[in-house]
């Protein structure tokens, strides 16, 4: 299903990253999920390769409207326990304990990124279409990996009773985070990046903003700077509460777009009202609304949301992402009040 | 013994120091109810409110409730020995569908830090399972937590199944999650509602005393 016939143009999320209006609306969205993609593509929906895969997704992006399409480079995963739990749709952040003291650590087989293949990029940058590009982002982010591989709740002491490990954990994630991005970015495809952590949950960030700043924050500092000094832009995607976190994603580590807002926070509406002027606001139609409102209500919310962002600096989207439980009718009212004029 | 230290040792985390000081304070012959209630409940009740203020994360928390156990390891014998009983009995779960914990376990903390005792049942509970253990554990409490739009629903579930098994006036439902909010849950029937754990351990003890 080709919902425009519009060629996708980078160019225009370039516009609303730096905050300036555009003469059409600009769609924004990280993850769709697997039905939503065969929605959009139809037969020739095609997983069977890593290249297939990316051309699927190129294909599904461009069927729905976007100027961008997101990629992910496999063999850069930080490896895990896996869960024993069937049939459940959420994984527990206390889950991982791969990581529990210096011996373990020493231990962990920490992913090679020299084993990915950037190559797909421009392997599968031939088919993107007009001026669409790639926007990578990596499995899970520095602190989202962190607690997957110590688990949350263990992560928490390690704070208290080892913060050399705690640090050193940190450090060697970070590194490997940096290193996979500044890979990506040696490719013209890539248009910006996607740096790709959740950071806090309703009512307040995961670890103290001191902590996030003095383990987390630097490294994103210096991805963004790498591609800033690269002439390319970076998205932060992070749920959760960021009030107390918010001058340090716009002045030290200075992303471009947020993406990733929650009514029960803080609606994307009047996070835009707050943030216009610093950081573009990507998305943002609450998850719950997408799911359990009706077509009709999603489609003028869209409208209003574009109307009150006329001046700039939004990109019409979901507060998270496009899983297969948001009502198809929903999804595609939402991209409709995007296509038109 | 003044117990105010026992309650700062607490919300600085310092489970030795809490345990050494509770041992302190028994052999001095304190009464066992004034060292829980002057000493390490009214820690965790400093560490509840700091925590809805963002003064103190998650962190600070799990370390304070650790010690906290640490001083409850000595003088829960001693409670039991001397009668005191909690304010009361709370069942709490992740629902089917849904393995998600960290909310759970603090607000399990923050609700053992206001005296109630807890019945923790995990993750992924079948709501067949918790209606089980309403009958056996005669809680006044159900507290369910989920982290989806979709497994919220089962939160409704467990309510409608309440009802049906004749259990619902015995028992206050409260909900909370991520996607959970005050008007699903009184669309869903359920007693209450708290953004976050140091709320809802409030809730509770005001739902509890009534």
């Amino acid at each position: 299903m080709r919902m425009t016939k519009r060629i996708p143009d980078f160019n225009y999320l370039v516009k609303v990253l730096k905050r300036e209006p555009t003469d059409r609306p600009v769609m924004f969205e990280f993850i769709l999920g697997e039905e939503k993609e065969k929605l959009l593509v139809g037969k020739t929906y095609d997983v069977s390769t890593d290249l297939n895969r990316n051309i699927t997704r190129i294909k599904a992006f461009t069927n729905a409207g976007y100027d961008h399409c997101p990629i992910l480079i496999k063999g850069a995963e930080f490896p895990r326990k896996l869960d024993e739990h069937e049939n459940v749709q959420t994984k527990s952040l206390n889950a991982g304990s791969t990581i529990i003291d210096r011996d373990s650590f020493l231990r962990y087989q920490w992913p090679d990124v020299s084993n990915c293949d950037f190559s797909l990029i421009a392997k599968a940058g031939k088919f993107l279409e007009g001026n669409m590009k790639f926007i990578p982002y990596s499995y899970d982010g520095i602190l989202e990996n962190a607690i997957g591989i110590v688990g949350y709740e263990n992560l928490c002491y390690m704070l208290y009773d080892d913060e050399d490990l705690f640090a050193d954990i940190f450090e060697k994630i970070g590194s490997i985070t940096m290193e996979y991005f500044e890979k990506c970015l040696e490719y013209d495809e890539v248009g910006a990046i996607l740096c790709n952590d959740d950071w806090g949950f309703n009512s307040q960030t995961m670890l103290p903003p001191h902590v996030l700043r003095k383990y987390v924050f630097p490294w994103y500092q210096k991805i963004v700077k790498s591609a800033h000094d690269k002439g390319r832009l970076a998205i932060v995607h992070s749920c959760g509460y960021y009030h107390d976190i918010i001058d340090d994603m716009v002045d030290m580590i200075q992303f471009d777009g947020k993406h990733s807002f929650e009514d029960n926070i803080y609606p994307v509406e009047k996070a835009y009202q707050d943030l216009k002027d610093r950081i573009a606001i990507l998305g943002g139609l609450d998850m719950n609304f997408l799911t359990y409102k009706n077509s009709e209500e999603v489609y003028q919310r869209s409208k209003k949301m574009l109307a009150l962002t006329k001046q700039g600096g939004y990109a019409l989207g979901s507060g998270n992402s496009i899983p297969d439980y948001v009502p198809d009718e929903n999804y595609l009212a939402m991209l409709r009040a995007g296509i038109e004029k | 013994m003044n117990l105010t230290e026992i309650s700062e040792y607490l919300q600085q985390g310092r489970a030795k120091e809490v345990r050494a000081l509770v041992q302190q304070a028994l052999e001095e012959q304190v009464s066992p109810q004034d060292i829980l209630n002057e000493g390490m409940l009214a820690g965790m009740q400093i560490i509840g409110i700091k925590f809805k203020k963002n003064e103190v994360f998650v962190p600070e928390v799990l370390i304070a409730a650790r010690a906290m156990n640490a001083g409850l390891e000595v003088l829960r014998p001693v409670l039991i020995n001397s009668g005191v009983k909690p304010i009361g009995k709370a069942i709490i779960c992740t629902v089917a569908g849904d393995l998600h914990d960290i909310g759970k376990n603090l607000v399990k903390m923050m609700f053992e830090g206001q005296g109630i005792e807890c019945l923790d049942l995990g993750v992924d509970v079948k709501t067949s399972t918790i209606i089980e253990k309403v009958e056996e554990y005669q809680p006044d409490l159900v507290c369910l937590s989920a982290l989806l739009a979709t497994t919220m629903m089962e939160q409704k579930e467990v309510i409608e199944a309440l009802i049906k098994a004749g259990l619902r006036e015995q028992v206050k439902v409260l909900v909370g999650g991520a996607p959970v909010t005050q008007a699903f849950a009184e669309e869903i029937g359920a007693d209450g509602y708290a953004m976050d754990a140091a709320s809802a351990a409030e809730l509770a003890k005001e739902i509890l005393l009534k």
